[in-house]
């Protein structure tokens, strides 16, 4: 809606004024009125000015434009608005025009400038937007004025839907384009409101509600931010996983036109459009974010096919806004858990990567042909995923498949899903006659909705081959590779269970081990030899003598040599006494023995009997009459107590004096 | 007339029948590897090899592993060689199926067929390198140790390291115990012959282990694979690798295998190199 303009163009009324004061009053009053109408003309200028609406929201633009045609050779230039304090501007645009007219062989030139400025209102109140002015002429010419009122968020009244190109508007693309609607290669085109016709005809404060499922918590940055979603985290290898990516705008502020913009790269996935036109942002609605309406658009929406296994990652959108102080704007960095199909009820001839919905025909023409013949086939794939590239011919001996020519016609179909047709077309050369049968063509694919393998399957018929004698120019005889290949098996061989020496857990102690067992235990039988003899060579203890001479002398008691056993007695009491005190009586006289054993602690009694003993044991030995056993038994006897006594004084010694508990060390008489 | 109006109603029961038959099939031998492999078997012999190749390749999908499944599979792609329906790699893929089934079997009559299939894969692929110009060289054979480990068994290099043990043993304990010296000599002297060989064929068997425990191969089944260097370049002066001929895999990172064929160490993508399945 083109609203009247406010105020004259005073300078016609001026002119008028000037040259007409004659005329009376009633003329001079109908002045202002006739320059209300008239558009401001001078010298051959024309100023015209207008503005979209009268009342708008706070937060809401108003676009002025202000439009100059000369008649003459000189173009208007410069156009200049100073906006009203509460007003920022958006955005601005002009276009000049020049048109040639020929009529009746006369020329005429028109020259035009169209100036547009898209003005955002930050304040209520009522404001008056312009003049507008060019330069024409050395000087410049105003245009009219126009007066706004800016009301509260929500009080105003709708803009009216414009039902085409505003005709002065720039946005809606220059009248001198043919294809309308501005550059067909503009990639910004339909990113931010007021850029394109779409956008022109959504008012994000016109009563649109808000959409819960665009919400979001916080905005992910000032002004406007991209946000990326895919609708599934797992899938397996070959199942679409569509990627929406929205712009977010603030539709409080101006976001100006996005630059250096840098597409979601995905380089693990087969990426497919949805969207027929990629360059047009589509308005998907509004939403709170961070309690804030924000307007939502839909600027990509691919199809994404995973091609291996793993987290996947597809990379972030960006673009730069140019009006912010940090511009760039990024989306975020989205991943995939992809895993493959599973290996249960796999139909045999899977290929990893076939998932979707898909159905196979195919037609064999012609029917009849002559051996060495060829027929076409074309086989048409239906359905949505991600559809194969090639597809499994059946291989039949005399029958040559050529490579196919492919068809595509796909993109979205419905429910988000990427499909269509592919259409194989195939060159089939028959060499055998008869009637070939072509078998059948079967794709194997996993569903990922049922989540279950299925077949396609067409069958492409049988073809009669009239038998060729002698073709013209058969196909060269090549000869047979392979040849000489032995015959299939039929029996699997089986699991055989194959146990390994190496892996038993004592099979390497065992290996060196018994060698080195062996060697140690030579050295071990070598080092007991040895102790023993140490220990046979070694000289035994007091106590052990005497303890072996009371043994010997026991022994020969029950023999019948009395010598020898008086000399055993004899033996074991010296034994005995050297132990028990640490005397060693032999060789001692009566008396210096006698002396020695006091000294040692026996009593002077037990020493006198000791030693009467082994003198009588002496006299006996060497008695010329021998010695009777009753004489040795008594010797032993009377022997004995004298130990007792002997070791009884000695013990008692040693408990009197602890100090000098040490054994005496073996003390030999000096006599 | 009425007989003969029933004989075609007759027949198109019996082929409806036998597809219904034919469906009822198809789903068990999804399930069942042993019908899966005989239906293999059966489309190879009846020269579909195609299908062959498709029921031999969801049979190793599955794990399931046979000498008899990877010789079988290995003549399916020769088939489809020779019946001029061949596809990139079907040669090598061939190979692979003979290489694996020599690895896998012990039957010596496994053995020998498949090794004259592979010699038969191998020769076509010399003949088209010779044809194109290219070295024919395409087995470069085994490493003098690895040909050493491999003359025996791993468990026969065991037995005899462990009969080398004991006869060690009996010598030490022999020229311990026994007191005339020629049996003395006679211990020294075989303890001293047993200790050498315990020691070289418990280091055999023990480098057998490590083998089958650690060492993984494959075989290229890319026409004319190049090698490439550790930033995937492809190395200047190493002529291509043949179809078939059998690598041995250090390492896989990236796609891309670490690969030393022939005594050439170098890169090749992951997809070109199948390894080889071991018992």
């Amino acid at each position: 809606m083109n609203a009247p303009c406010t105020a004259p163009f005073m300078t016609r009324a001026h002119r008028i004024g000037v040259r007409a004061r004659f005329i009376g009053l009633t003329l001079a009053t109908l002045a202002p009125a006739l320059a209300w109408t008239a558009p401001a003309r001078a010298q051959g200028i024309d100023v015209t000015g207008s503005i979209d609406a009268n009342e708008i929201e706070l937060g809401d633009t108003v676009t002025y434009v202000l439009q100059a045609t000369s008649t003459t050779s000189e173009a208007p230039s410069d156009p200049r608005l100073t906006p009203p304090a509460a007003f920022t501007v958006v955005d601005t645009g002009s276009s000049p025009t020049h048109m040639v007219s020929i009529i009746n062989g006369q020329r005429t030139d028109k020259h035009g400038l169209t100036a547009t400025w898209r003005l955002s209102a930050g304040r209520l109140g009522t404001f008056t937007i312009g003049p507008g002015s060019v330069a024409f002429g050395g000087s410049r010419r105003n245009g009219p004025t126009a007066r706004v009122t800016v009301v509260p968020p929500g009080q105003g009244k709708p803009k009216p839907r414009r039902p085409g190109r505003q005709p002065f508007d720039p946005f809606g693309g220059s009248p001198f384009d043919p294809f309308g609607g501005g550059s067909p290669f503009d990639p910004f085109k339909g990113l931010f409101p007021g850029t394109d016709d779409d956008s022109a005809a959504q008012d994000p404060f016109g009563g649109v509600s808000a959409d819960p499922k665009l919400a979001l918590d916080a905005p992910r940055a000032p002004i406007a931010f991209l946000h990326a979603t895919i609708d599934k985290t797992r899938a397996v290898v070959g199942e679409q996983v569509t990627l929406n990516v929205y712009l977010y705008e603030d539709i409080r502020a101006r976001q100006g036109r996005p630059s250096d913009v840098h597409e979601a790269t995905a380089t693990d996935f087969v990426k497919r459009s949805l969207v027929q036109d990629e360059t047009r942002a589509v308005h998907v609605g509004n939403a709170m974010v961070g309690g804030r309406p924000w307007a939502v658009k839909l600027v990509r929406k691919n199809a994404l096919f995973p091609i291996k296994t793993g987290r996947l990652t597809i990379s972030p959108m960006s673009l730069t806004l140019s009006q912010a102080r940090v511009g760039l704007r990024e989306s975020e960095t989205l991943f995939v858990d992809v895993s493959e199909p599973p290996v249960a009820n796999r139909p045999a001839g899977y290929q990893i990567g076939d998932t979707g919905d898909f159905s196979l025909s195919a037609s064999t023409t012609p029917r009849n042909i002559d051996q060495h013949g060829a027929v076409g086939v074309t086989v048409e794939l239906r359905g949505s995923g991600n559809m194969p590239a090639k597809l499994p011919t059946p291989e039949i001996a005399g029958v040559e498949w050529l490579e196919p020519q492919t068809r595509d016609s796909l993109g979205p179909v419905s429910n988000d899903k990427f499909g269509g047709t592919r259409t194989f077309s195939y060159v089939v050369l028959i060499h055998k006659e008869g009637a070939v049968d072509l078998g059948e063509i079967r794709l194997p694919y996993f569903d990922p909705q049922t989540r279950k393998y299925e077949i396609a399957r067409t069958s492409l018929g049988i073809v009669q081959v009239a038998k060729v004698d002698k073709p013209d120019a058969g196909p060269e005889v090549a000869e047979t590779p392979l040849p000489d290949l032995p015959k299939p098996r039929a029996a699997l061989e089986g699991k055989q269970s194959e146990t390994f020496l190496t892996e038993w857990p004592v099979y390497w102690g065992a290996l060196f081990g018994s060698p080195l067992a062996c060697v140690s235990m030579i050295a071990l039988g070598g080092a007991v030899r040895r102790a023993r003899e140490r220990r046979a060579n070694a000289a035994p203890s007091p106590e052990r003598i005497a303890r072996d001479r009371r043994n010997e002398a026991e022994s020969a008691l029950k023999g019948d040599d009395g010598k020898a056993t008086i000399a055993a007695i004899a033996r074991a009491v010296e034994a005995e006494i050297l132990a028990s005190t640490g005397v060693n009586i032999r060789g001692t006289s009566g008396d210096g023995a006698v002396r020695e054993l006091a000294d040692a602690g026996v009593s002077e009694t037990t020493a006198k009997s000791a030693m009467q003993i082994l003198s009588e044991c002496e006299g006996a030995r060497f008695s010329p009459g021998g010695v009777t056993m009753d004489t040795a038994h008594s010797l032993w006897k009377r022997a004995k107590e004298a130990m007792g006594a002997v070791a009884t004084h000695s013990s008692k010694r040693a408990s009197l004096q602890p100090t000098d508990s040490a054994p005496p060390s073996s003390r030999r008489s000096s006599e | 007339m009425r007989s003969r109006v029933s004989f075609p109603v007759l027949l198109a029961c019996v082929a409806l029948a036998t597809t219904a038959r034919a469906d009822e099939d198809a789903p068990h031998e999804e399930m069942d590897p042993t019908a899966l492999f005989l239906g293999a078997h059966e489309a190879l012999v009846a020269d579909r090899p195609g299908e062959a190749i498709a029921k031999l390749e969801a049979l190793a999908d599955r794990g399931v592993i046979d000498a008899v499944i990877s010789f079988d599979r290995g003549l399916a792609y020769a088939a489809r060689v020779r019946a001029g329906a061949e596809q990139p790699g079907d040669l090598g893929r061939a190979a692979h199926g003979f290489e694996e089934t020599r690895e896998l079997t012990r039957d010596p009559s496994l053995i020998a067929d498949a090794t004259t299939a592979l010699a038969s894969v191998r020769s076509e692929v010399a003949h088209r390198r010779s044809r194109a110009g290219e070295s024919v060289e395409i087995g470069h054979g085994f490493s003098l140790g690895r040909s050493i480990v491999d003359l025996l068994p791993e468990n026969v290099w065991a037995a005899i390291a462990a009969i080398m043990a004991l006869v060690l043993s009996g010598a030490i304990l022999a020229r311990r115990l026994l007191t005339q010296p020629r049996a003395k000599v006679a211990a020294t002297t075989s303890g001293a012959i047993a200790g050498a060989l315990l020691l070289v064929t418990s280091v055999l068997a023990w480098a057998a282990r490590d083998a089958r425990l650690h060492l993984r191969e494959g075989v290229v089944i890319a026409p004319n694979a190049r090698l490439l260097d550790a930033r995937h370049l492809a190395i200047d002066g190493i002529a291509p690798v043949a179809e078939g001929a059998r690598a041995r895999i250090v390492e896989e990172t990236g796609g891309f295998s670490h690969v030393i064929v022939g005594g050439a160490d170098g890169y090749l993508p992951s997809s070109v190199v199948l390894p080889l399945a071991k018992r």
